[in-house]
Parts: C-alpha cells; structure tokens; sequence
C-alpha cells in the first residue's frame, strides 16, 4: 500500500454505469480505476458470444434509454456512437390474426382499427406532454422531500406547469396498476399488453400490481432513439473514451471487501488478495452487495443496514439466447427486428402469478429483440435474445438444470407459436435462470435492475434514504449503479449522477 | 308546497351524518329512504324470526369520535361493545389469537417465532405513530393540489409540514406504508405466516386487490388508529346490531329537527333550468329543496339520478374510469350452536373477537388470484364475527348469529354479474364449507342461512357493482381524486347537488366522515 | 393475565398482604406482609429473598459470542474474564439506551445477558453475521435475589464454601441438594447481595435450601416495595421509570444517552475492531456535552415538615418508594423531573432520582422539587447530591 495512491477513485464495476462515472471522473483530471470482476467489460451491456460465430449485443437489449445529451457530454461519438434512425418496429403477435406493429418511440401503430389509433395517438400524446417534467425529475438527483426546500418546489413548479387536466392525471396514474391505466385509455386488448409489458420488466409485480403504471410510464417518457449495434456498441465506445481519458480499466478483478478507517473508505480487497488503497470508492453493483457483503452489516449503523436489508431485489427476469440460421420471421414471413408475446394483460399477469408462489411460468411472456447478420452473426443468420418472464430467483427446490432446460423449451415453444419454423432455424440457444444471473453477473437475488423498481424504491428512497444522493454515510463510498436513482437499465444516468457528486463533492 | 333547505338522497349511516349536522345548524332537512329500513349497507334487520343480521357491515371500526360527542349518539342509543382480540384458526395445531394483553399475545406468537414475538409491539408503537399523521386526513376535506388559491396551498402546506418533519427516513416509511403490499411490509418485520397473514387481510378487506398487491398496506394503520383517537372502544359490536348506529344517528338527526321518510325511492333530480330544485320520486311526487345531497355512490348518482345532459363531458369521461369493482360477499348463519373449532374447541374468549380464515399469505393470494380471473375464490379469506356472545338482543337464548365476511367474491364473474344468482348457492356451499374444516359439525348447526352476493348488493342495497366503499380505496380514487378530481369537495358540476356518501373524501367504512364533511362544506359555502 | 414464575407455590402462600403486581407478565408480590419497612429492614441488616425471575435472560455461545456482544452493548466486554459479570446498557444508532442490564461470562464461550425489556430480537437483527447463537432463556432459568448483610453467611451454610472466594461482581457454579446453581455477587439493592439463577426444575427447591439456611440468619422474602427504597437509595435507575427505551420512546424528547443516565462509566469508546451500535453518536456527545445528567437530589426535610405544618398536618411520607414525574426547578424555572424517590429509612433522608439540564447538575446545586400537600402545590429546597446515596463498605469486602 503506498500512499500516493490514495487520491485514487476506485471504481467497483466495469458496466455501463461503472465505464460512465468512469469517463466522467478521468475526464475531470481524476485517476481512475475501474475493477470489473468478469474477464469483459459491460456487465449487463457486454457482448457475450454464446455459441460460436454468434453473439448477443448485452443482456439487455433496450438501449432506447440512454439520453443523447449525456453521449454527447462523454464525447461518444467520437470513438464510433452512433443512434439509429429509424425506431425499431415491434412486433405484437396475435394467433390467427395480423400482428399489431409498434414503432419503439410509439410514433405510430398499425394492425388496429381506426379509433384505437386515434385513442393510442391520445396516450402518446399525454406520455409527450409530461415527459419533459418527468425527464427533468430523473435526470437529475433526486430532491429530499425533507430537504431543501427550492428543489421541491422547483420540481412541484415542473408538474403543476403541466396545467391542471395533466397535472391531474399524471397524479391519478402514478399509483395505478398499469392494466387499469391501459384500459382507461386503449380497448385492444393485444395493443394493451403490448404497451404494458415493460411494465412489468424488473420489478415484482404483474399489470395487475399498483405501481406498475408508473414503472411503464417512467420507461417510456425516458425512451429515445436506439444504439447502433445494440448495448455492445455503447459499451465499446465507453471503454475507448474511458481508456482516452487515461482512466486504468482493470478486468478480472473481483473485489472480496471495502475496507474502512474510522468510518471512511481506506481501500479495497480483491479476492486474489491484492489490496489498493484509495480513500474514495464509487461503487456501480448492486447496493445490498455493496454494503451487507463488500462492508459487512456489523460494520454499519444499524438504520442503514436494516434500509439495505430491506431493499426488495427478488429477481424474475430469464434470459434466453436463441442462435439462428435466418432471420426471425412470423408466419406470413416477415421479418421482425423486436416482437413481444403476451397476448393480454392477464397471460402477463398470469407469468407474474407463478413468480408470487417462488415457481416459473409454463405461458412465459418474451420480450424478443433480434440482430441480424454481422456482427452479431454470420451473414444471414441472426440472433434472437429474450428477457423471460416471469421465473422466481427464489424457486421452491432452487434452480438445476432441469428446470433451466424447461424454461428454455417452454420460451421457444411460446416463440415458435408467434413464429412457426422456428425449431428448424435453432443452431444453439442459452438459458440464463436468475440464478445464472446472480452468479455470472453478480446480482443479488439474480436482479436485473439492482433492486425492484417499486414506487418505494425510487427517487429519493433508492436504494434507501441515506444513500439516494450517491454520497453514502461512509465516508468517500459512491454508489453509481442501477440501484441508484434515476434506476436500472440501460441509461448511464446512475454513473453519470455519481460521478458529478463525486466532484461536487471535492 | 314546502320548500326544504336541504333533501338528502339515503338513509344510510352517511345521509343520515349529513342530516343530523345540517339539521343541527338549524336547516330543514329531509331524508329519503328508498327500503323500508333506514342504514343502507349499515343496517340490521330480522331476516329468520328471532335472528337480527347485520346484514352488511358488521363491526363498526372508524366512527369518527367527534360525530359520536357531537351528535350524543350514546344518549340516542349508540353502545359500542368491544370485539377484543383476533383469533386466526387452523386446520392443524391451536392457530393464533392476537389479543388485547401484550404479554399473552407474546406467548401465542412466540410459539411460532421466538424474534416475532419480540418484534410485535415495536411494530405496533410504529404503526401507531404512523397513524398520527395518517389521521388528520381523514378529518378533514382533502386539500386540492391542483388549486392554486392560497387557502389550498395553505392547507397543503400545513398537512405537509409534519411530514417533513418526519426526515427522510420517516418519510420513506410512511411512502412504504402507502404503496407497498401488506405482504412485503409485513416481511420487513416478520417472519412467522401465522402471524403475517391474519395481520395482512385488514390490507385487502372491501378491495378488489391481494395481499401480495402494491398498496394494501396502509389500510392496516386503520387498526392502530383506534388507540389514538382518544375513543376507548373505537372497534367493537354495537348493540342490536350495526343498524343501531344508524338509528342512533336517525335519532340525533330528528331530535334536531330533521325530516326522514322511508320507502320513498327517489326517481331522479327534479331540475330548474340547469340547477337542482328538489327531486321527483318514483310515484312522481315532486319535492323542492335549496340543495339535494346525494348519499348513493357517484355511479348511481350520475346514472339514475342526473340527466347525463346536465354533465360536462370532461366529468363524465373521469365517472366512467371511477372504479367500483365489488369483490366481498356476506354469509349470515343462523345457528342452534357455537361452532367447535379444532384449533380451540370449547367456548371462550377467542370466539369473542373476529375469527380470520387466514391460514397463510399463499392461500389469500390464491383467493385473490381466482378473482383476478373472475371466479369467486374456491378457498376464500372468510372474517367471521359471532355478535350473540356479547349481545343478547339478537338472538333468542342458546343461539347464535354467525356473520361470515367473504372475499373474494368479484363482481364481475367471468360469465357476467348477472349470473351470480346460478352461483349463489355454490358461493354459500364454498364458504360453508372452508369453516366446516375449521370447525367440524358446523353444518348441522345451521338454521338459517343468507347468502349475499356482490349482484345481491347491487339489488337490495342499491350498492354499485357491489362495492361495499361506494368505489375502490386505491389511492388513485381517494383524497383529492375521489371521486374525480375537482370534485373532491362534495360539490358536483350540478348547481344545488351535492355529495356525501362513501364515495367522497374519505371514503367507506362505517366511519360517518363524508357525511359530516360534507354538511360542513355545505355551510361553509352558503350552499344553503 | 400474568404467569406464575417457579416460585409462585412458595411466594403465594407467604404472601399476606395480596399485593402483587405484573412484572413483564409475571405476577410479583409488592409486600408480604402489611408495609415493606419490614422486608426493607431485612435486606439493610439481615437478609432479603427476591424472586427476580421476570427479568429476561438471553444465553449468547459461539465462536463470535464476545465479539457480537461487544458490537451490540456499549461496553467492551471481549476481556470480561469467564466467572465475572459487568453491568451495561446497550444502545440504538443514534446512542440513545435501549436498555441496561448485565453480561456474565460462564465460561467455555457462553455468556448470559440480562435485561429489563424484550431484547431477542435486537440481539437476532445483529446476530445474523456472527457465529453465534443466542437462546431467549427467559421462561427456562428461574432466578432468586439474596440481599443484605448476613446473605453471605446464609449462602456458605447452604452451598460450602465456593461463596468465600467470589468477588463482587463473580460468578461460580455450586451445587446445593445435586443440582447446579448459578451464583453472581450481584443485585439491586446496593448492598452485600447474590444472586442465583437455575433451572425451572429446581427452583422449589432451591427456595426451600435457602430457607432453611436463612432461619439462623434472619432472612426474610421480600417483594418489589422494599427493593425499590434500596435501589433508589443505591442510585440504581431503572427502565420505564428513570428512563424511556429508546425502543419505546414515542417522541425524541423521551430518549436519553447513557451519558445523560449516569451510565458513562459503562461505555468503551476506546476499542479496537468494529464499532459498537451507537459509537459514532456517543463519541460525538461525549465531545460536545450531554443536554441532560441523571443526579441524586436530597430533598429538604425541615421544609417538608413546615409545609405540612402550614396545613396543621403532622409530616408525612409514604412507606413505599413513588414514582412520579415531578417538576425540579431552578430560579422559578423548570430545569427537570424527578422521576423516583424515597424517603430513606437508614439515612433518615427524603431522597430522589432526577434528570436535570447539565448546566445544573453538579452536587451541591440548590434546586427545588415540587411537592404537593393536600391540593397545594408548592416546591422545598432539594440539593444535588452524587449517587450512591447509600454505599456500604460491605457490597464489595
């Protein structure tokens, strides 16, 4: 340990969230290390090449989060960022039927009658007018409602600006379960489960669970343009501007422990034994990791260890990566780039039932988005990746590789009835459980999203109140990951907020 | 022709509120009923001779305090007796009995979980302190948000004030409180399901939501808060049934003057240009009134009673997204016996209290989920009450009444609302049933039985859809919402039409609020 | 309903008077017979017989036992030796006591806690990461006071002479009739005192060994009456009464540091590895000064004495030990509370327990304490005085 290292910002976690605050603070004159645990960089972003000439662009597969003006701000353009155009369209399939077809920014619908585009045209209209306020809320951290009180009113000035009927209604939804905020505006039962899916994508609850509403609400007024290439081309950019700024990126590095003196970071343990001391530590995985294992709840004050203990990550997401020799195609033959099953709110809410009882769906819902030819893979072949819901982290019996086997068949069965010949194109596939997260990507309770998104879990209470502004009890402990606000997914704010504290702070 | 200063649409326990503080501030009031009982959902009456029912409500839990010393309803024949304790049964071993003894409670918990046992009255200090805050909303007409006139701002300011009071911590508390599920908040703190699941339903009673839904917590304050209301007694029985609440308060109305009529169905607003001037009934007898004041729910209100031409659209629109799934049935048991349950064979003072069906959170959750899905549930949460032990007015000597609140029983089945009369007797046989493997030999105790469908409600007690609150608690159909925003004052797009009944801020429950807000607001405004 | 504890056979067909009271849900005799000066007298010069076991006992083994313990009380007790006891409090985060207690080593790792509230599942909370096991022992472990001067003597008839060698504050196993006692020089009475801690099984038994041992020595059962005069008299504070749980406290304002109770002595704020629940906001306070300190008052009895006789009333105090928030003044101005008091047959004083600001907490300030005769509130001069009040060479020789 020597001691002009301890200027040093030690990074826990190569992700997204982690590269980010990393870009940020090295591009600010800080030295930087970022130790990531995995031999890749990305976490949940990375590229994983899981069967020989195919690769999957990140586990998660949105990249329609990540904001264009923080890119800018990381200067990603400049090592090959670039957002697509066009959105992508989203299949709905429908059995027997013409598939409804989304376009991801909800610029227009086809497959319904005249009057549900008009209603659906209305509620996109409604998520257009309050983006702006609501965007402004989670771009920014999140105001302490027994703070001060100018960022309160500042952010009360944003909504009430909404004028009353918006205001009003954005009030009466917030609290609602997504199925009958869905109802209230749209009759097509497919188009309503459609929309309603990501409703339901990392937090415990099912369309008929209140708080949905606002789950889905926050991830769509949030929603850009995508990524070219998918979560691996952000992550490949990050790693050039990070490695740019001259920042020290460290793979094949998990970290044992946190060490402290007197309260304050005095370094970190890696599990080889190394240790490197530093006096700050902005950590990006999950804050019950962070705090109960890499600090340890004896060494805590009791209020915080029990907040962190209470943070609900109960994980129901799978996933599951089919290799392809052609394109995905439904029945009549198209094409499709995204598609997500699930043809009513109650097949979603039945997925979400088997979860409650700690078992796995046998109707699973797929979120499916597919990447076709190079480089994803050969040409004309294509990968199909599929966020899985809803198998409980918490199985009764625990997760083997039975179970995982028919998690897999039971996904390419509901596939398949979308998109029949599918069985003939599948050249190999992986099953990733939750328990397969955890471990692989080290996620408490296999969690995608480094917590549930629960109206509790949001804001100013995530991961808890002591925490919410990234500057923690512990003196010189950051957290900057998907556990923080503005939350998980592909959005680099969590790491783009840290770091800004973490100067701030200086 | 007489004209009244204000004519109250329901002779419910909320009309009646309403009634007896109008007619206290001196106005002439008259009170329509359209059954030949007075007390709508909160009514008793002699349904098999000798046996009185609560038919509907059966425990008056929130009665605001203010209205029982303002009304000197106990001098018109008001007696609360206590319901004491909380015995949840089961199939196997001697069950749970939470009672009013902190030290027994201990014991009882403690046979399932020594750290629970310990936890229990921390978490109840807790609750307690939460419900502090909790109370003063449901006091007062709910501020509007949206409003920027500086009374509004005002008010919001002062109820927001002990809030930040609270820290960030305490604030997080009270946000877990309102959107978290009775389930998660309850395994926050323990660990034990006979303990957890009998403690959550408080969670979902009257709601079309499951123990494990997102926001059923905050309803399990309501238990905590009859130990700060400054009222001994605030849950119990009251004597000759839940009706006598109703009548003690029909009683205080026409001591202070008030006019009540029963089977006076009221057809529907009689109207002067674009005002209400009085009603018409359903025989076509005009009565003229300064105000009408409607104690029916808003969907009945705006349906059968206003002109929907009367009505802005805006209005309209939100009315048509209120919603008032009904989920609970009642079954009301004439018996020549005390059930036996296995559990606790005999009788005793656990009988005494309300008997939960609540075995584990898994198996409310599955009731819930056949709902869900437009089944009445096949194992139901089933709250029974046996009122003759501790009132003997109800039943001849030796027998008894055994009230059996049911959830779930949705509203809308899957094979539509109006089928519910070809699964009345299944419901019944269900829940028979589910208390037969608790307590063996029930079934031959029977003497009588009443079984009450959502539909049933809907028929007789004029409840929409069924809805025992006049409309879902959830919190985006409460305070300033409820029923539709702007109009949470009891005011209505109507000139001279009001509102008081469960429907409005603060909602169900035998609590009498609306009722006394809404007179309030009336004289307030000059409406009258 | 309140439990009987083990020795309700014997306890109950002593009891005289029919007082008796809950303690934590056990039914506790006040007095046996009609006034504690009796039973009072008995612990003072002879020897007084408690039964305790309402107190809630929690058994802490395992590799980490020491270390867990040191987490979660306030005091360091990882260099407590085996046979020894210490008394402590324990805190929450922000150093507020939760409780106070004792800790006794018993040898092979296994350490005894006692407390005066429900204390398991706090004890589990912090648990979880140690290697440790803690067993609520409560309603297994039945447990007797033996209290007073001639205590000693009545315990060496009755169990050899283990009692000789046993310090203040010791612990020893013995054996009396083949089964195992647990004995500590002990109590809270602040004189020369044991206490003894068994099975359930055996406590009849144990009561009647005692008994008979005590029938040379003037030993006497005594109830909670006469053990609150002594404890107030030894300046021992006592939960619920003195002080609110932290756990209990409804508002801030009912809180209260171990500094603020006189409890300081207790705390290890020097130690090495992980910090104690509470250490931060303790360190912080012992910095900046406590709002609050727990002192003695002697109460000036000449001035009682005149009050009453302004009412042409002969002085009076009760025989028992009250315990009533009272207002303590200073200048006209409210300073504090006395929360219990005495009036103390063996010093001849009216004494009491208060908890003033600090400004006023040295000995020696003169203070007023409120007293009501018939209607009449009035206030007599009381003087801060430090506790013990009463402190016989004989509790430690």
């Amino acid at each position: 340990m020597s001691r002009e290292n301890t200027s040093t910002v030690v990074v826990l976690g190569g992700g997204h969230n982690g590269l980010t605050a990393a870009v940020l603070l090295a591009k600010a004159g800080r030295k930087v290390v970022v130790l990531e645990a995995r031999e890749t960089f990305g976490g949940l972003a990375a590229r994983e090449t899981f069967h020989p000439g195919y690769a999957a662009p990140g586990l998660h597969h949105d990249t329609r989060g990540v904001r264009a003006a923080l890119v800018e701000e990381l200067g990603l353009a400049r090592h090959g960022l670039a957002f697509r155009k066009q959105p992508t369209k989203i299949h709905l399939a429908r059995a027997g039927s013409e598939p409804i077809v989304l376009d991801a920014l909800h610029a227009s619908v086809s497959g319904v009658a005249q009057a549900e585009v008009e209603r659906f045209a209305q509620w996109r209209g409604f998520l257009g007018r309050v983006g702006p306020a609501l965007r402004a809320a989670l771009d920014r951290p999140a105001p302490e409602p027994a703070g001060e009180l100018l960022p309160l009113l500042e952010a009360g000035l944003r909504v009430r600006r909404l004028g009353r009927a918006d205001m009003l209604e954005l009030l009466r939804i917030l609290p609602m379960c997504a199925a009958d905020w869905m109802r209230d505006a749209l009759t097509d039962e497919r188009l309503r489960a459609g929309l309603a899916l990501p409703a339901v994508e990392g937090s415990f609850s099912g369309p008929w669970s209140a708080g949905s509403a606002a789950n889905l609400l926050f991830r769509e007024v949030t929603s850009g343009n995508e990524i070219e290439g998918g979560a691996a081309a952000l992550v490949d950019a990050l790693v050039k501007a990070a490695k740019g700024f001259g920042a020290e990126l460290r793979h094949g590095a998990p970290v044992r422990s946190i060490s402290l003196r007197a309260g304050r970071v005095a370094g970190v343990v890696l599990e080889s034994g190394e240790e490197l001391a530093c006096d700050s530590v902005l950590a990006t995985c999950d804050p019950k990791q962070v705090f109960l294992d890499l600090i340890g709840a004896e060494r805590l004050p009791v209020d915080l260890a029990q907040d962190l203990e209470r943070v609900r990550a109960r994980g129901t997401t799978a996933v599951v990566r089919l290799a392809l020799s052609a394109p995905l195609a439904l029945a009549d033959g198209t094409a499709v780039e995204a598609l997500r099953t699930g043809e009513s709110l109650d097949a979603i809410e039945r997925a979400y039932d088997a979860a409650k009882y700690r078992t796995v769906a046998s109707e699973p819902v797929l979120d499916v988005r597919v990447f076709t030819g190079k480089p994803h893979a050969p040409s004309g072949h294509s990968v199909a990746t599929a966020l899985v819901h809803a198998a409980a982290f918490a199985r009764e019996g625990g997760w083997d590789d039975d179970a995982r086997e028919k998690l897999g068949d039971d996904a390419v069965r509901v596939l398949s009835s979308a998109c029949p010949g599918l069985e003939a194109k599948l050249v190999a596939r992986e099953v990733l459980t939750p328990a397969d997260l955890s471990r692989r990507y080290r996620l408490t309770g296999g969690h995608i999203h480094h917590g549930e998104h629960a109206l509790d879990q949001l804001l100013f209470m995530r991961p808890s109140t002591a925490t919410a502004r990234y500057a923690t009890p512990i003196g010189g402990l950051f957290l900057g990951g998907s556990g923080s606000h503005p939350g998980g997914g592909l959005t680099c704010a969590p790491g783009a907020l840290a770091a800004k504290a973490w100067l701030a702070s200086r | 022709m007489k004209q009244y200063d204000a004519i109250i649409v329901g002779g419910g326990h909320n009309g009646l509120a309403c009634a007896a503080y109008l007619a206290r501030a001196g106005r002439s009031v008259l009170v329509l009923e359209r059954r030949h009982v007075l007390g709508g959902a909160a009514v008793t009456e002699e349904i098999f001779p000798g046996f009185k029912f609560s038919v509907c409500s059966y425990v008056v839990s929130l009665l605001r305090p203010q209205i029982i010393r303002d009304l000197e309803l106990p001098r018109h024949g008001l007696e609360i007796l206590p319901l004491e304790c909380s015995f949840a049964p089961a199939v196997d071993g001697p069950g749970l009995v939470r009672w009013p003894d902190a030290r027994r409670t201990r014991e009882e918990i403690a046979r399932y979980s020594a750290k629970d046992a310990s936890l229990y009255p921390e978490f109840g200090r807790e609750m307690a302190q939460l419900a502090r805050l909790v109370k003063p909303v449901i006091d007062e007409p709910s501020p509007d948000p949206a409003s920027l006139h500086p009374t509004e701002l005002l008010r919001l300011a002062r109820l927001g004030k002990p809030f930040r009071e609270l820290g960030a911590r305490g604030i997080h508390q009270l946000v877990k409180m309102m959107t978290l599920s009775a389930a998660d908040f309850l395994d926050e703190w323990f660990e034990s399901d006979v303990l957890k699941a009998p403690m959550s339903v408080s969670g979902i009673i009257g709601t079309y939501l499951g123990v494990r839904s997102p926001s059923t917590a905050y309803v399990m304050l309501h238990h905590y808060m009859g130990e700060i209301d400054g009222a001994m007694r605030a849950w119990g029985f009251s004597r000759g049934g839940t009706g006598e609440v109703s009548m003690s308060i029909a009683r205080a109305a026409q001591a202070f003057g008030a006019e009540i009529r029963t089977e006076a169905p009221v057809a529907k607003l009689l109207m002067r240009g674009d005002e209400a001037a009085g009603v018409v009934l359903a025989d076509g007898t005009e009565l003229r009134a300064r105000v009408v004041v409607s104690s029916v729910d808003p969907k009945l209100t705006f349906t059968r009673l206003v002109d929907a031409k009367y009505l802005p659209s805006e209005f309209t629109h939100a009315l048509s997204r209120y919603r008032l799934r009904g989920s609970s049935g009642k079954v009301n048991l004439a018996l020549d016996a005390l059930p036996e349950f296995t559990s606790r064979p005999g009788d005793g003072l656990h009988i005494r209290g309300d008997i939960a069906v609540a075995p584990s959170i898994d198996y409310l959750e599955r009731a819930y989920d056949d709902a869900k899905y437009g089944k009445f549930s096949r194992r139901p949460y089933i709250n029974v009450v046996l009122p003759t032990l501790t009132d003997s007015t109800l039943a001849p000597p030796g027998k008894h009444i055994m009230s059996c609140f049911v959830q779930y029983a949705p509203y809308h089945l899957a094979t539509g609302p109006e089928s519910w009369p070809q699964h009345r007797e299944a419901f019944g046989d269900t829940v028979v049933d589910t208390l037969e493997e608790l307590a063996p030999g029930l079934k031959n105790r029977i003497l009588h039985r009443q079984v009450l469908t959502p539909w049933d409600m809907e028929q007789d007690f004029g409840l929409s859809e069924g809805n025992i609150f006049h409309g879902e608690l959830s919190l985006e159909q409460l305070a300033f919402l409820r029923p539709a925003a702007g109009f949470a004052h009891y005011q209505t797009p109507v000139r001279g039409l009001w509102m008081c009944g469960s429907g409005t801020h603060p909602g169900g429950g035998v609590m009498a609020a609306p009722g006394k807000l809404a007179a309030e607001r009336m004289l307030k405004e000059r409406a009258l | 309903m309140p439990n009987a504890t083990p020795f309700h056979p014997r306890t109950q067909a002593l009891c005289q008077s029919y007082k008796w009271k809950d303690w934590s849900g056990y039914c506790a005799p006040c007095v046996y017979g009609m006034s504690p000066e009796r039973e009072y007298n008995a612990i003072r010069n002879g020897a007084g017989l408690l039964d305790v076991t309402p107190l809630f006992k929690y058994d802490v083994s395992g590799k980490d036992a020491a270390r867990f313990l040191s987490r979660v009380l306030s005091r360091d007790v990882r260099a407590l030796k085996p046979g020894r006891m210490t008394y402590l409090c324990w805190c929450d985060d922000h150093g507020k006591v939760l409780d106070d207690g004792t800790c006794a080593h018993l040898g092979d790792g296994r350490s005894r806690l006692t407390a005066a509230a429900p204390a398991l599942h706090w004890l589990m909370r912090h648990a979880r990461r140690y290697d440790v096991t803690v067993a609520d022992v409560s309603d297994e472990v039945a447990a007797l006071a033996l209290q007073g001067p001639t205590s000693r003597a009545i315990l060496r008839d009755a169990c050899g002479e283990v009692v000789d060698g046993l310090k203040f504050f010791g612990v020893a196993t013995a054996r009396i009739d083949g089964f195992e006692v647990v004995l500590s020089r002990t109590g809270y009475t602040g004189d020369l005192g044991y206490e003894l801690w068994v099975d359930n099984a055996h406590a009849l038994a144990l009561w009647d060994a005692l008994s008979a041992a005590g029938k040379r020595h003037n030993l006497e059962p005594v109830g909670l009456d006469a053990l609150d005069i002594s404890r107030v008299e030894a300046g021992f504070v006592l939960r619920g009464i003195d002080y609110t749980g932290a756990n209990e406290a409804l508002i801030e304002a009912q809180k209260s540091s171990p500094y603020e109770l006189g409890l300081g002595w207790t705390v290890t704020l020097e130690r090495d590895g992980e910090p104690f629940i509470g250490q931060a906001a303790l360190e912080r306070e012992k910095r900046e000064g406590s709002a609050w300190a727990l002192v003695g008052l002697d109460v000036d009895w000449p001035a009682i004495e005149a009050l009453y006789a302004e009412h042409g009333l002969p002085p009076h105090v009760p025989s028992a030990a009250w315990r009533s928030m009272v207002p303590v003044y200073r200048d006209g101005r409210q300073v504090g509370r006395a929360t219990s008091g005495t009036w103390s047959p063996t010093l001849k004083k009216n004494l009491a327990l208060a908890t003033v600001e600090a400004s006023v907490s040295e000995p020696g300030t003169p203070l007023y304490l409120e007293w009501t005769v018939e209607w009449s509130r009035q206030v007599v001069p009381a003087v801060v005085t430090k506790t013990p009040f009463f402190d016989p060479p004989r509790k430690r020789a």
